[in-house]
């Protein structure tokens, strides 16, 4: 049997192009801006980074949108679905003293929420709205419970008019001008993507860690203090 | 006579055209002026090789490599497909970065003519088309190792539809230019020593269900098929094509170039003819 060039053409089109077709119409092409999964499948929260939107985080994680705006304290907060998780301390800079409302809250209250497991950071803060919504409608563990009875603030009551919209938007503007900052999560990947090479990080950690590990992971795995790494680490990016 | 328009031609023309079209709304849509009806995915989430590096990870953590996901190893599967049943077909039918280097081929033909595709001394030739074999293997065990896209370092293919964004970092650009160069020389440079997607898709040249045959009873031995072919197998001498580096352009076939109908086509099973 020959195979006739307008039916292998056909079959090229139909096969790669209805393909492609079809994993665009089932929204694969979801970008680097997809969280990593578990070996179950399901999506792993601490992967969460601060350029997701809450829609996007909404939609990975299928908790309603409406949810998150209560439980960071956004119900009045316009444009909430493009509002990107990084965004919140921005929003409240200067307002909560020496803690922080930030992406790692997002991860813990994502992770509390459908009750998987997360690395407890203590500078991860919740308001006392998350708390009360992850009581009430979360499967925190014990010791996310725990956790939530430690570091939990009062909300703070914010009205969103034109200037307070102004100062977030400056805040953001600083917050993104600073992003080279090497959280738990981190891999030696992207700090590779900053700038420093493969020889920097050997003089710090001794050898070339494999890329795809976070600092923190590797520094667990090698009796090495994170925050002393971390902070050797950020003296280079920030020269 | 030999028809002129090509079906081949404009398959390559619509991928070529749809890839472009993607990648450029990819970046207007992140300064707000995407085109609505065109997708606008990455360069990487439409890249079947993006699915071959990153199965190592995805086996052994469930993860993919850093910045590939679901859908490049979605059209890896159908790239395979393809493949099975009609050999590497993607490299000459739809494969992009082989279309801009067969039109630049176009104008080379122009300027060497016959000695065009004709520069490298066969030995050597055949020696250096295992040279993508190494690259293969390297892509896959840096990339593994790694978890990073290292050969988008290199990647012609990356730079050639990046060029305008600023990601492309300069040694994918000197490979880019080698590959613009050579294409004036010789017949699809890149896909011939140093595509790693080529290599593994060459392979199924030995087994795919229908297979690029030449009918020695009818053969009339003029060589046009040997002439012909972009990546210089001395097709005459055989009667089944398993040559890892063709590409199954077809050009060298009865629908094309050979002058004698039936005598060089894709099929299942041998001639009637044939003892």
């Amino acid at each position: 049997m020959k195979l006739n060039q307008n039916i292998l053409a056909l079959l090229l089109i139909v096969v790669i192009l209805g393909g492609y077709l079809l994993i665009n119409n089932m929204n694969l092409f979801t970008d680097e801006k997809t969280p990593t999964r578990y070996e179950d499948g399901t999506y792993d929260p601490s992967s969460i980074r601060g350029s997701f939107t809450f829609s996007e985080i909404s939609e990975f994680f299928h908790i309603p949108i409406d949810t998150l705006s209560e439980a960071f304290g956004l119900s009045n907060y316009p444009d909430m679905e493009n509002t990107k998780s990084g965004d919140l301390s921005g929003i409240y800079d200067g307002l909560l003293g020496d803690a922080e409302i930030g992406n790692g809250s997002v991860q813990f209250f994502v992770a509390a929420y459908l009750g998987l497991p997360i690395e407890l950071n203590e500078d991860t803060y919740l308001f006392k709205s998350a708390v009360d919504i992850l009581l009430n409608e979360g499967t925190p563990t014990e010791e996310q419970k725990a956790y939530m009875a430690r570091f939990t603030m009062d909300n703070v009551l914010m009205v969103f008019d034109e200037e307070t919209l102004t100062t977030i938007e400056e805040n953001h503007e600083l917050e993104e001008e600073s992003t080279l900052i090497i959280k738990g999560n981190t891999t030696f990947s992207e700090i590779m993507t900053w700038g420093i090479t493969e020889e920097e990080i050997i003089s710090i950690v001794g050898e070339m860690p494999n890329q795809i590990l976070s600092v923190r992971d590797y520094c667990e795995s090698h009796d090495l203090t994170f925050s002393t790494i971390k902070k050797s680490l950020e003296a280079l990016l920030s020269e | 006579m030999k028809k002129k328009f090509k079906i081949r031609h404009l398959v390559q023309l619509l991928f070529f055209g749809l890839i472009t079209l993607v990648v450029i709304n990819h970046q207007l849509v992140e300064t707000g002026d995407g085109i609505s009806f065109v997708g606008d995915d990455s360069l990487h989430g439409i890249c079947p090789f993006g699915g071959v590096v990153t199965l190592y990870q995805l086996f052994t953590t469930g993860t993919f490599v850093q910045k590939i996901h679901e859908s490049a190893v979605i059209l890896m599967g159908l790239v395979f497909i393809t493949s099975i049943i009609a050999g590497p077909v993607f490299c000459s039918w739809v494969c992009p970065l082989g279309s801009f280097q067969e039109f630049l081929g176009k104008i080379g033909k122009k300027i060497f003519k016959k000695r065009y595709n004709q520069f490298v001394p066969k030995k050597l030739d055949k020696i250096m088309k295992y040279f993508r074999y190494f690259v293969l293997i390297w892509v896959l065990y840096v990339t593994a190792k790694s978890g990073y896209l290292v050969f988008k370092d290199y990647d012609p293919y990356y730079a050639l539809f990046n060029f305008w964004t600023g990601e492309v970092v300069i040694s994918a650009f000197v490979v880019l230019g080698f590959t613009i160069l050579l294409s004036l020389l010789v017949e699809r440079p890149w896909c011939k020593y140093a595509c790693p997607y080529g290599a593994l898709l060459g392979i199924t040249n030995r087994f795919s269900i229908f297979k690029l045959r030449r009918n020695k009873k009818t053969c009339i031995s003029c060589h046009a098929c040997d002439l012909t072919c972009p990546m210089n197998i001395e097709i005459m001498n055989k009667e089944v094509i398993h040559d890892s580096s063709c590409i199954r352009c077809l050009e060298c076939s009865s629908d094309n170039i050979c002058p004698v109908e039936d005598t060089v086509t894709i099929k299942i099973g041998g001639y009637k003819n044939e003892a």
